[in-house]
């Protein structure tokens, strides 16, 4: 089928960074729970921000113990997005702990552009409902990222019943989904492009439009893809790295990258 | 099988069913709540059982009693939650029970963290529960290894009749790599065992029970268990060799992921025209000791890293015999050792052996 019968304008033109301009000013980043949301919000907040954009990004993942957008803090000051992240030894919980510049963030227009890094699956956008009514009638976009090689969410029934199970506690509509579909070391053209085959289903039965793909840096061809695509194609650098992985560390994980100052 | 994406948390959730194992109870904590929260997904929908227990001292009970009437059965827990589970640990090890535990470690001692430490081998090795017994442990260093020993674990715990624990921590529970799996959608069920509580219409009646008031009776029950512990030491221990092949004068010791971080580091040394080797526990109980000796004797000194304050060191000890110097580099709390971190420990190490220090 067609993209034309969706021609929803979900993101903008592709920025010089290699990423879209959002096209609102709030852009919430939900999904199952390892899809890829904080590797992709803590990418495309520092592109928009290297390029001029003024960025936050609010760390909402209260599911997940380990590899939240917090632990990369120090890099997004450095790319010059204002992270909103717990801070003293809260930072290192699951609690529900939500600084109250989020709400500001939700309400006060000092900045282009807010996102909102969601913790995973409908567990995790539970805190998305204690903020509903912050939100109000602001004009939003929650995207749903996919990765067609994590279990639960390989078929149409299983992204659209993770859609639904999000929309119902959040209280708030998907309105694009980032195809995020990769095996790491082992993804090639064909994974990622079984990831947009999905996602052309989705877009089909769903009627909600693919904001970007992904792909990882170095892993694949991306003019093939892009020759390919109705919609960006987008390369990540990854950033949520296991303490083996990191050979620029000054300190022990997750000190390394996270900010301990109270 | 193609392989997907996952946390070491469902990995071993699906590896679990591979094994043909149909029954979990368990109780939350951080960070393992991903591996029963997959398994209350996956299990009804493979024909198995999935029970939310009320404490994980409920949870060791259930986990006796599905044990005891022969069906596969596993629980998952981290660090404070394995505590609580102690004495059913020590009950299912008298009673000869085959189970599966996974502790997901945390930091400790006390409610301590949630982020990831290697903060219970001794718990898991020499200190588990009241009385005469040994768990079979197994310490994967990776999310596919995971999935590999947690298959292990049952064939281990059925054929030697006694509980095996999985030990790993947050890191491992927490983070994704690509796995695969067996090529089965959920593995063949225990075989009819002849101390099983099966219903005993037809047949004399069992009893499967850790209760002994006859001295004689439970001193040669746990003689014959410690003759079964020899056995399961010569056959079963694993351990893995990394850059031993080249001559070194320092041997790394580490299990589980410090042991990645540490193999980062070998790399990085040998760019500096550093030979170090590693020896890597995958059975952490038994421990390989005799394996872990050669390695060591072939080294001027030893080096063992660890998420904890030193657990493992004991071992390393027994292993040196005396005849090597160990020295010691741990972080603990939840902080995991940098490449950095290895890399000096390791030019301190180098340091001793060149200054003639014991």
């Amino acid at each position: 089928m067609s993209r034309s019968e969706h021609e929803v304008k979900v993101v903008g033109d592709i920025d010089v960074s290699g990423f879209p301009v959002p096209v609102k000013r709030l852009n919430i980043i939900v999904g199952s729970f390892g899809s890829g949301k904080t590797e992709i919000s803590v990418n495309w907040t520092a592109a928009l921000a290297r390029f001029g954009h003024r960025v936050k990004l609010a760390d909402l993942d209260m599911a997940n113990p380990y590899f939240r957008s917090r632990e990369a803090q120090q890099f997004l000051r450095e790319q010059g997005v204002v992270p909103v992240v717990p801070h003293g030894e809260v930072q290192f919980s699951d609690l529900p702990v939500l600084v109250p510049q989020i709400k500001g963030m939700l309400q006060r227009a000092d900045d282009d552009f807010s996102f909102f890094d969601v913790g995973g699956d409908e567990t995790g956008a539970k805190v998305l409902a204690s903020l509903r009514s912050a939100i109000g009638d602001a004009p939003y976009m929650l995207y749903q990222v996919i990765n067609e090689r994590r279990p639960f969410t390989g078929t149409v029934a299983g992204c659209l019943e993770m859609k639904s199970r999000i929309e119902t506690v959040a209280g708030l509509t998907v309105g694009a989904y980032i195809n995020n579909t990769h095996l790491m070391e082992y993804t090639d053209e064909s994974i990622v492009r079984a990831g947009m085959a999905l996602c052309e289903q989705l877009v089909h039965q769903s009627k909600v439009p693919v904001a970007f793909t992904t792909v990882m840096e170095g892993v694949t061809d991306t003019t093939k893809l892009k020759n390919a695509s109705d919609y960006p194609i987008c390369v990540l650098n990854r950033r949520m790295l296991p303490p083996w992985l990191n050979h620029d560390a000054q300190n022990s994980w997750p000190i390394a990258a996270a900010d301990r100052r109270g | 099988m193609a392989k997907i994406l996952m946390k070491g948390n469902e990995a071993i959730g699906e590896a679990a069913i591979k094994a043909g194992c149909l029954h979990f109870f368990g109780y939350p904590i951080t960070p393992q709540n991903e591996l029963p929260e997959y398994l209350s997904k996956r299990l009804p929908q493979v024909g198995g059982k999935y029970i939310q227990t009320e404490s994980e001292v409920a949870t060791s009970n259930m986990i006796f009693g599905a044990a005891g009437v022969g069906v596969r059965v596993m629980t998952s827990s981290s660090s404070p939650g394995i505590s609580l589970m102690s004495e059913g640990l020590s009950y299912l090890a008298g009673a000869e029970l085959p189970a599966v535990i996974v502790n997901m470690m945390r930091a400790g001692p006390g409610l301590a963290g949630i982020l990831p430490a290697q903060s219970d081998y001794a718990h898991a090795t020499r200190g588990t529960a009241h009385g005469d017994f040994e768990l079979i442990v197994l310490a994967p260093s990776s999310v596919q290894e995971a999935v590999d020993l947690t298959i292990l674990s049952f064939e281990l715990a059925e054929k030697y009749r006694n509980p095996v624990m999985l030990l790993g921590d947050g890191m491992i529970g927490q983070m994704m790599e690509p796995v695969e799996f067996p090529d089965v959608e959920v593995g063949p069920p225990m075989k009819a065992a002849d101390w099983a509580l099966t219903g005993c219409k037809g047949r004399e009646p069992r009893l499967v029970s850790s209760l002994f008031l006859d001295p004689v009776e439970l001193n040669e029950k746990n003689h014959e268990r410690f003759a079964r512990y020899k056995v399961i030491k010569d056959n079963e221990a694993r351990h893995e060799l990394y850059n031993c092949d080249e001559p070194y004068d320092v041997l790394i010791t580490a299990f589980g992921v410090m042991s990645r971080v540490c193999k980062s580091a070998i790399q990085e040394l040998k760019g500096q025209g550093i030979n170090v080797g590693m020896f890597r526990p995958i059975t952490v109980k038994p421990f390989p000791s005799e394996q872990c000796s050669a390695a060591i004797f072939k080294s001027k000194r030893v080096l063992d890293v660890e998420m904890n304050m030193g657990q493992m060191l004991v071992d390393i000890q027994l292993a040196a015999n005396g005849k090597r110097e160990v020295d010691f580099m741990g972080k603990c709390g939840g902080l995991t050792p940098s490449i950095e971190d290895v890399i000096e420990s390791v030019h301190s190490t180098l340091a001793k052996i060149k200054g003639g220090v014991a």
